[in-house]
């Protein structure tokens, strides 16, 4: 009884990490896979991976639209265009001549991106080491944040959103009605001058 | 309506009008939206909406500049912005009397531009962006005049630097105007960043960027004298960038790869004023200290005598003007050092009036003639007479004959000099009139006067069309007149308004006028008598001698030139200052470039190519220099730009992921320095 | 327990490996999704902080930053449309998906 208490009483914290560890890896291989659809479905692990956390940190509203919009949404829109076109052709055909060593055009030869490869590593290993510094010397409070059953956050959201917030709100569906029409005019074009 | 409820309302309006009065940089703001947004659609229309708005703006700002006069103290308006931590940010517009007349100055000579516009750019490629652009210079322009702190200054300076930049490259097909648009960029560059750093050495020093509370700070003695110096040391290098005043001067003359009215509007009458306004709107920081003042003196009267003689050599029409621009600057500039405020600001009034007529009338000649060279001009009075009348009003009123515009502003400032007792200053000022006298003159002659000298060229002149002799007729009667309110004759009345507004705390409680004081003091009248014969036969002795020269021939111009070989040469290389810049900046840059390139080459590469190739860049690059040492350094900045762009795309290897590698390894390096400091 | 270090520590780890999925490859699309991968990670981090503010305050204090969150997932959902239908342009005219190939504009 009292094993099986503390087990729920760690399940939280066991799940935060088994998730991080799935996000981790998942995003490693969004880079990584070799063929782009599987980069993708690694994306939507991560996507998932982070709604749980979310879920794990209280924000229930958020994790929800998360699934809505980056699993619905966004991962399905990575999909379409890469099978809608032949995305998935060109790129792998084209990983593969690379891989075979037939050199890229800018970076010339395999030696070139072995370099490249090791700078990228540096700097982005050089950034978050100093961000985890400079958080750890700011003095960042230690405060357990686990899951604590409270009352949902959707209505203090939608309250704040069509309060405080709601000339930003407004302008994000603006941001938003833009960027279907533009991807539409873009995508668009050639049919227009196929019609012509 | 009764009549009683009538004038009620009436009175009403102005206080209505000066706290809304953002509503004049709005107008041509929108029609810059419009015009943007609706380029195609509105076609040739784009220049109707852009004038509309402009002459909209005008109307208001008359309205404002009579009801400032009705209600007789400044009106702020404005509001919270932002709060950045302990400070908060105020963003606002004031109406004093320094931005009234600035509003109406702007307004006035950017409706003129329009208006001419319509005829001049007819049938141009990017007419709507022509147009889009010139509206949001000018909502730019009186966004500036009526900003009551330094950032929307600021910003509005910089919109300004960067609708110059897009006018001058307007015609961005041909090299020169690219070129020029490039230099211009940044050349003013180098002061704004002066600029920059001196606006927010004051804004850690007062916790503000309101200029009038920095200014109140500075009289009531909370800032340190050497605080002082150096921020309007800074602020002035930033109007030595935008006023093309030495040694910044360099840009405004390639400015003229733009179209005419442009030059007209932002390189002779509104943008390149910005700086000596900026000096004007500063002038409560400035007069605390003495050495900021005689810096400012100093630059600006060298500035004048020296852009005096470049101008009297040049054989570009518009050349002349900007040579001659870049003088008149410095004529404002000197006025503002020694303490004549009025006089500076006096001059900045009517000088906008002349040039902006002077610009234009070229642009008029040169739409007959099909060139800017005048030694292909002459004669054209005939067939121009509109222009030529004009042409003439605002050549006499640059050459300061009385009772014209250019006379009043120019003889307060002589005045100021005088009173100040820097006497050489004094006697450049004076040789700088008389020069002005004689190039204008000299360019009268040649343009004008005489026989023509290209047949061809004289047979297809022909007078241009009513939206350009328009704008001409009335900029030449505010040629004529705008002298008028600063003159002895209206007692002093522009003096008196820019003090009644309190423009500047400071200088109203300290009276430091000395242009006022030696015009009513009993000394000054003394000091009149004797400065005013003195700007006068200057400037009749230049016309004089400009005539014998050009209009009589008493002297042949190619004897003159070889008696004076030396001057001449001197003169027309400009002081070769495009040439010492190119030795001294633009090489040593090319090299750092040059020097990034094999850089971002070796990282690239690996090390393979490396070596071979510092071998052989840096062989070529001595070879290079050697070239260009022994070919002495004739083709100068242009040459220096092509070869700075050439080494520096390297850098832009136009893989979009070594801009990222840059931009998170800069993050980073800003981390660094944060946890060095903060932490 | 969760600590908020720990978060805070999925956020920079994630964003790390974002960050050189992006360095790293050449394919647009693939350089859009890391990207994504680092606005999630973003997202976290905010989500954390809310999450601090909230077990030290009110429940209310989370609001703000989920609210950001929300900001964040529309700017995201937006540059995946604009971006995707570039790169879908780009793929038609130019049979290239390779940004290494794509540098026309290069000087």
């Amino acid at each position: 009884m009292s094993f099986l208490d503390g087990l729920a009483a760690l399940a939280p914290t066991i799940g935060f990490f088994v998730l991080a560890v799935i996000i981790l890896v998942s995003a490693w291989m969004v880079s990584h896979a070799r063929r782009i659809t599987h980069a993708a479905f690694f994306m939507v692990l991560v996507f998932t991976g982070v709604a749980g956390v979310f879920v794990l940190l209280g924000a229930d509203f958020l994790a929800g639209g998360q699934v809505l919009v980056y699993v619905g949404a966004i991962a399905v829109m990575f999909l379409f265009a890469i099978m809608v076109s032949d995305l998935k052709e060109i790129s792998d055909a084209e990983t593969r001549a690379r891989g075979a060593g037939t050199g890229s055009a800018a970076a010339g030869g395999t030696g070139t991106r072995k370099v490249w490869f090791v700078l990228a590593g540096l700097v982005t290993v050089g950034f978050a080491g100093l961000v985890l510094a400079a958080l750890a010397r700011s003095g960042l409070p230690a405060g357990a944040v686990g899951a604590a059953a409270g009352p949902g956050t959707t209505a203090p959201i939608a309250r704040e959103l069509f309060t405080t917030f709601l000339v930003p709100f407004e302008l994000a569906s603006v941001v938003l009605l833009v960027a279907m029409v533009g991807a539409i005019v873009l995508v668009a074009r050639e049919r227009e001058e196929e019609v012509e | 309506m009764t009549l009683l409820e009538k004038t009620m309302a009436a009175a009403a309006l102005p206080p209505a009008l000066l706290e809304n009065i953002w509503l004049v940089p709005a107008l041509p703001l929108a029609s810059w939206v419009v015009i943007t947004f609706f380029n195609r659609r509105l076609g040739e229309r784009a220049a109707h909406v852009g004038t509309a708005a402009v002459l909209g703006s005008l109307v208001l700002a008359v309205a404002a500049f009579v009801g400032l006069l009705r209600i007789g103290h400044p009106v702020s308006s404005g509001g919270h912005w932002l709060t950045l931590g302990p400070v908060e940010l105020r963003m606002g517009f004031t109406v004093d009397s320094l931005g009234a007349v600035m509003l109406l100055v702007v307004s006035i000579v950017s409706a003129a531009v329009h208006v001419y516009s319509v005829g001049y750019m007819h049938g141009d490629r990017r007419y709507q962006r022509y147009f889009g652009t010139l509206s949001l210079f000018t909502s730019a322009m009186l966004a500036l005049v009526l900003a009551d702190n330094f950032l929307l200054l600021l910003i509005s300076w910089e919109v300004m630097g960067l609708c110059s930049y897009l006018l001058i490259g307007h015609w961005f097909e041909q090299a020169w105007p690219r070129m020029a648009s490039m230099k211009a960029f940044m050349t003013t560059r180098v002061g704004d960043v002066a600029m920059m750093i001196g606006i927010w050495l004051l804004f850690t020093q007062t916790g503000t960027f309101n200029i009038a509370d920095i200014t109140r700070s500075a009289a009531e003695g909370h800032l340190g004298p050497a605080v002082i110096t150096i921020a309007a040391v800074l602020l002035f290098a930033g109007a030595v960038g935008k006023s093309a005043q030495f040694p910044l001067h360099v840009w405004l003359p390639d400015a003229m790869a733009g179209p005419t009215p442009v030059s007209a509007l932002i390189h002779a009458a509104t943008m390149v004023a910005a700086g000596v306004y900026l000096v004007a709107r500063s002038y409560g920081i400035f007069m605390h200290s003495a050495e900021a003042m005689l810096t400012v003196a100093v630059i600006g009267g060298f500035t004048a005598l020296f852009a005096a003689t470049i101008a009297t050599v040049m054989t570009d029409f518009k050349k002349v003007l900007a040579y001659s621009t870049v003088s008149q600057l410095g004529y404002m500039m000197l006025g503002l050092g020694v303490g004549g405020f009025v006089a500076g600001v006096f001059h900045l009034v009517t000088h906008a009036f002349f040039k902006a007529l002077l610009f234009l009338t070229s642009g008029s000649v040169s739409h007959a003639v099909g060139t800017f060279e005048i030694h292909e001009m002459g004669g054209l009075a005939r067939k121009m007479k509109v222009t030529f009348w004009t042409f003439l009003a605002g050549a006499a009123a640059l050459a300061g004959i009385p009772p014209l515009a250019g006379f009043w502003s120019k003889d307060e400032i002589l005045l100021a000099v005088f009173g100040s007792g820097y006497h050489v200053l004094f006697w450049m000022a004076v040789a700088t009139a008389f020069l002005t006298a004689y190039y204008m003159t000299r360019l009268t002659c040649l343009v004008f006067l005489g026989r023509p000298r290209d047949r061809h060229r004289y047979e297809h002149a022909h007078e241009s069309p009513l939206s350009m002799t328009g704008p001409l007729v009335v900029l030449g009667a505010l040629a004529v007149v705008a002298g008028l309110p600063g003159s002895a004759w209206m007692g002093h009345w522009l003096g008196h308004f820019l003090d009644f507004g309190h423009t500047l705390p400071g200088l109203s409680a300290a009276g430091h006028d000395a242009a006022a004081h030696a015009a009513h003091g009993a000394a000054g009248h003394g000091a009149a008598a004797l400065v005013m014969p003195i700007a006068i036969g200057s400037a009749v002795l230049g016309i004089l001698v400009g005539y014998a020269v050009y209009g009589l021939r008493l002297v042949r111009r190619e004897s003159l030139i070889r008696a004076f070989r030396p001057i001449y040469t001197l003169f027309k290389n400009k002081y070769y200052v495009d040439e010492l810049y190119q030795v001294v900046f633009v090489r040593p840059s090319v090299r750092l470039a040059e020097m990034c390139g094999i850089f971002d080459n070796r990282v690239i590469d690996g090390l393979v190519n490396g070596v071979g190739a510092v071998t052989v860049e840096t062989s070529a690059a001595a070879g290079e220099f050697d070239n260009i040492v022994i070919d002495g350094a004739v083709n100068g900045l242009a040459d220096g730009t092509v070869a700075a762009g050439r080494q520096l795309r390297r850098a832009h290897t136009g893989q979009v992921q070594s801009y990222m590698v840059a931009l998170y390894a800069g993050a980073a390096v800003s981390l660094l320095a944060l946890l060095w400091f903060l932490l | 327990m969760i600590d908020l270090h720990h978060a805070i520590v999925l956020g920079v780890l994630l964003f790390a490996v974002g960050l050189y999925g992006a360095l790293r490859t050449t394919n647009a699309v693939r350089i859009l999704m890391c990207i994504e991968l680092m606005l999630n990670a973003v997202n976290l981090n905010f989500v954390s902080f809310a999450r601090l503010a909230a077990v030290s305050g009110t429940a209310q204090a989370a609001v703000p930053g989920q609210v950001f969150a929300i900001f964040v997932m529309t700017v995201a959902a937006a540059e995946v449309a604009v971006g995707l239908a570039i790169i879908l342009q780009i793929v038609r005219q130019r049979g290239v998906v390779h940004i290494d190939r794509i540098n026309l504009l290069k000087g």
